[in-house]
């Protein structure tokens, strides 16, 4: 635990354990020799951690001479103290209901199904939509899907934003997501669509999926993506990563209003949170560009971030209106 | 850390050369100051660590850093530099780790607010720790609780109490080591319950 100068400190509760046996051995029968003074006192001298465990330990040991005094109250005294217990109770109980919340939100969603039309999300915004045949599709931060007219076969048009598709499999009739100048064709899948400007990610996270150009003049290439795979085209061709699923959930942990950074250089952390939220994250310098940062965030509670780019970053913010600018 | 062992009964009030102050005012000023926010810091600790015996060798790394301080000059008051510590080396931990918990936040934020607010008034905490005592002492085990009582309120040497209760000294001796970490864990640990419903 200890990283400090050339300390090398047990830990606490080894520490803790010594010393009340130093004080035990002192007030032993077997009687307390000079060696015994002296191997203590080499004891405390060895570590400031040892002298306040042993002070500690003693303050308990001596207060408890004042307990005579009150020897035949102390059966009364018998109240359990579980404020703490449940407080931490309360608190895990809160958890609970948020997820339940969610779970609950996420069913009801389930039980009615969506009609014909464009779906929109605002900017941090979340949404959830069950189609007739049991498929689902879940909308992030400012998005906008088409669903195509009831008869018209499975179909969306993914206008703008991202968007984690999980398709009930039907081999005669192939669930088509359709992103400018591409499409998706799912063969039984769980997958994630983003279009940002000029690019288009697809993360496959289970089943397979196809991947199509459907620009007529050299042909449609297509692409079949397996679980782990992640293609991201641009103009220029398509280009293609395998992932750890891990990772690719990470990527998904919007879908529980997270954003998940693993070494991520602080001008792509911004560039996400600008995504679900109207104030604005701007990384000025190169320095602090590409500090990298970890962890998992409430994907619209920019202050937080803010916070912890000043306090833990140490970075200068300064934010103008919208407009916060990190720099070192 | 030379004329430590001087003092280790705190009888000695030695002062070295210079403002330092000596082990036995380090001792007083400890057990008076520090110990009463145990329960406090450690609460801070436990929901910013990944386990409770993390927490616990945090806190004996801040305890260590305050010592550092102590001993050039006595913090007061000292609950701002304590949480000031413990607030600082939380960061410095997230900072190398590049990891940084939601949770994490959320509590540096409260402890902001933790900090601002007054400590218990001192006279509260000697009487609520002998009544803690009390409450402890009966939660204790029996094998723990019956030794510690001979001792300390019966006046019973341990080997008295092994004879007493038909074991061995050593054993007495190990059942009184228990007792006493388990009543300092409930008396300070426990410590910002103790202004609850009496």
């Amino acid at each position: 635990m200890s990283e400090n100068a050339g300390l090398s400190i047990a830990g606490s509760k080894e520490i803790s354990e010594r010393a009340a046996w130093w004080l035990v051995r002192q007030h032993a029968s077997s009687g307390w020799s000079a060696d015994d003074q002296a191997a203590f006192e080499s004891w405390m001298d060895e570590s400031p951690a040892h002298l306040m465990a042993y002070w500690r330990l003693e303050a308990v040991w001596g207060r408890a001479d004042r307990l005579s005094a009150l020897r035949e109250t102390s059966r009364e005294a018998k109240q359990p103290s579980n404020a703490r217990r449940i407080r931490s109770f309360i608190a895990f109980g809160a958890v609970g209901l948020c997820l339940l919340g969610v779970a609950t939100a996420g069913a009801l969603s389930y039980f009615h199904t969506e009609q014909a039309g464009a779906y929109e999300t605002a900017i941090g915004g979340h949404k959830i939509l069950t189609l007739a045949d049991g498929s689902k599709i879940e909308l992030n931060t400012d998005t906008r899907i088409r669903l195509a007219a009831d008869g018209a076969g499975r179909k969306v048009w993914l206008d703008r934003g991202e968007a984690y598709f999980q398709i009930r499999h039907d081999a005669a009739h192939p669930f088509v997501v359709v992103a400018g100048t591409r499409q998706v064709i799912d063969v039984g899948t769980a997958f994630s669509v983003r279009r940002d400007t000029g690019r288009l990610q697809v993360a496959l996270t289970e089943g397979r999926a196809r991947l199509e150009s459907t620009e007529g003049s050299t042909g449609p290439k297509s692409i079949m993506l397996v679980p782990g795979d992640v293609a991201v085209a641009t103009r220029e061709g398509v280009a293609l990563v395998t992932r750890p699923i891990p990772e690719l959930t990470d990527q998904l942990a919007w879908r529980r209003g997270l954003l998940a950074f693993d070494s991520t250089p602080l001008a792509e952390v911004a560039a996400e949170f600008n995504r679900y939220n109207r104030q604005k994250l701007v990384v000025v310098g190169a320095d602090a560009r590409n500090v990298e940062v970890g962890g998992h965030f409430r994907a619209t509670n920019v202050d937080a971030f803010k916070r912890i780019a000043r306090t833990i970053l140490k970075l200068r913010v300064e934010t103008h209106g919208d407009e916060t600018v990190i720099s070192q | 850390m030379k004329d430590a062992s001087d003092n280790h009964r705190g009888d000695g009030n030695l002062r070295k050369a210079g403002e330092d102050a000596s082990v036995s005012e380090v001792k007083a000023w400890f057990v008076r100051e520090v110990l009463p926010l145990e329960g406090m810091l450690l609460q801070f600790l436990r929901k910013s660590s990944s386990s409770a015996a993390d927490a616990e060798d945090i806190c004996q790394e801040v305890y260590m850093r305050i010592f550092a301080s102590a001993r050039k000059e006595l913090p007061n008051p000292t609950k701002p530099l304590l949480f000031k510590i413990a607030r600082d080396m939380l960061v410095d931990r997230a900072r190398r780790q590049q990891v940084v918990s939601i949770q994490a936040v959320e509590n540096l934020e409260a402890l902001d607010v933790a900090i601002d607010e007054p400590g218990p008034d001192r006279t509260v905490i000697a009487r609520e720790e002998l009544r803690k005592l009390q409450v402890a002492l009966d939660k204790l085990p029996e094998r723990y609780r019956k030794p510690f009582l001979m001792k300390k309120i019966d006046g019973l040497t341990t080997r008295e109490i092994a004879v007493r209760l038909g074991v061995a000294e050593k054993t007495v001796e190990m059942h009184l080591t228990e007792a006493v970490r388990a009543l300092a864990d409930v008396l300070y640990r426990d410590q910002l319950q103790i202004g609850g419903p009496a």
